[in-house]
């Protein structure tokens, strides 16, 4: 099954009080990607990073009103979930393929206003990302380990200072499946992407909060209990070097520190994934089971 | 080792045998035992009594934020200089960071198949960018060809389904082959509602 997820973030200049429409960071759109109407895309979360309080508004004809639409207030300097916070149960608005989304941002007259809609896409022809539930999470999980990266962002609102998983710590077991739970920053900014051969070269992503760490630290995982479905990534260390993390954040740029929390996985039970082909499959002496308490 | 001697009151107290209600002692003890407002929340002295100086109840106590030094950065505890310094820094490194490039999406499936089989041939793991680039490229024009055929193979099924419409309503092969040429086999198609 072709799962995809998309982090889609944009940005507002000098907004003010007028609903601005959206640019989407270089390579990104707001119009949901083509795919056959039978397969459900879904709007799971949407977030947004104003340095002075303003409005997020989502519309779309093909949604409830074209008139007003999602509409929230965004406060500022906090990158909290705002429509759909899938930090335990909640709704997904369902999508529909090709829709160009109208997302406009209010927010500060002098500054650059950011925002993201996180979208999930149940089949996605020709991208076919890596992902797995929870309960395969549960029953393949072997160890907990933490990838930290230094990202340097960019001031003008795209995704920037993109940075491999192994840029910082090459810690990572050759040729070992890791599902992705979730991360932390120590600094605020829009979004953290995660791109990557595995997620078909879309980017994944949660909020930059430092100040809500246990919303983001397993994120990927709420996504999967929120959605009942695979909605973890999964990728293969042997994809290290071209998986990569990145930051989209406002005009004021920044270094951020981020932790990727990590799972590391019995080898050859995601499908898809690497084999090993050259070396050995794992790490010498990995673990042939694996489980949780129950 | 002396013996230890246990009083029945201590200094201060009404019931003691030396009570002198205006001695020190006895206005510590009413000072530390005697509330003539009514019952306390916290004894005397303690550190969250409303009457003990230099208590510490009107902290705020906000997430990243030491209550004590609140002018140290939050969660990180830099100081307004090191804030400073450091973000100098991190401006300049904004100034010349790159913006992440735009890739285009890819089938995981197929393209960590082609990149085991460049693993294999190398005989390593671990790819460099540039053989990483060179399976991608090839993954993409791959798709891009097959993508081609595709559209190839969807325009003929077009014509033909245009052409059968048209012979269905009385145009001879040649007529039908002409008006598809001229008119478009999908635009026929719309036009007809099948499509």
């Amino acid at each position: 099954m072709g799962r995809a997820l998309e982090v889609v973030a944009g940005f507002a200049t000098n907004p003010g009080a007028t609903f601005t429409t959206l640019t989407a960071s270089t390579g990104q759109s707001f119009t949901v990607r083509g795919t056959d109407q039978t397969k459900n895309t879904w709007l799971m979360s949407s977030w947004s990073f104003n340095a002075t309080a303003g409005e997020l508004r989502i519309r779309s004809p093909r949604l409830h009103d074209f008139f007003s639409g999602i509409r929230n207030r965004v406060t500022s300097n906090l990158t909290a979930p705002l429509y759909l916070d899938p930090t335990a149960a909640s709704y997904a608005q369902r999508l529909y393929a090709q829709d160009n989304l109208t997302v406009e941002l209010t927010g500060g007259g002098a500054e650059i206003d950011t925002a993201s809609l996180l979208i999930g896409y149940e089949d996605l022809g020709g991208i076919a990302g890596r992902f797995i539930d929870i309960p395969t999470l549960k029953k393949i999980g072997l160890n907990v380990v933490t990838v930290e990266v230094t990202v340097t962002a960019v001031t003008s609102g795209n995704f920037g200072g993109a940075v491999a998983v192994n840029s910082s710590i090459d810690n990572l077991i050759a040729n070992t499946d890791y599902a992705v739970l979730g991360g932390m920053t120590d600094t605020r900014g829009d979004s953290i992407g995660i791109t990557g051969v595995d997620f078909g070269n879309l980017r994944v992503g949660f909020p930059a909060e430092p100040s809500l760490r246990q919303f983001c630290t397993n994120w990927f995982e709420k996504l999967a209990f929120a959605f009942n479905g695979a909605w973890i990534p999964v990728f293969n260390s042997a994809n290290k070097t071209q998986t990569t993390v990145d930051v989209q954040t406002n005009g004021a740029g920044g270094t951020y520190i981020i932790n990727l929390e990590l799972v590391q996985l019995l080898p050859g039970q995601v499908p898809g994934g690497a084999t090993g082909a050259a070396v050995q499959a794992g790490s010498g002496g990995a673990p042939t089971s694996a489980g949780q308490p129950s | 080792m002396s013996p230890q001697i246990e009083q029945d009151f201590p200094p201060g107290h009404p019931a003691r045998f030396d009570y002198k209600p205006d001695s020190p002692e006895a206005k510590e003890w009413a000072r530390r035992n005697v509330s003539p407002l009514g019952e306390r929340d916290f004894p005397v002295d303690h550190a969250k009594a409303a009457d003990t100086p230099g208590n510490t109840n009107h902290l705020k106590y906000e997430a990243g934020v030491d209550p004590l030094n609140p002018h140290r950065e939050a969660f990180t505890g830099r100081t307004p200089s090191q804030v400073e310094g450091v973000k100098r820094l991190s401006e300049a490194a904004s100034k010349a960071a790159i913006e992440s490039p735009a890739l285009r999406p890819i089938d995981a499936l197929v393209v960590n198949k082609m990149l085991d089989a460049r693993r294999s041939e190398l005989k390593r793991d671990m790819l460099t960018p540039d053989e990483y680039e060179e399976v991608l490229r090839k993954y993409h024009a791959q798709r891009e060809a097959q993508e081609e055929a595709d559209r190839v193979e969807l325009d003929g099924k077009y014509r033909e389904e245009a052409i059968n419409f048209l012979v269905s309503r009385k145009y001879s092969e040649t007529e039908a082959n002409e008006t598809v040429d001229k008119e478009g086999a999908l635009n026929i198609l719309r036009a007809a509602g099948i499509r």
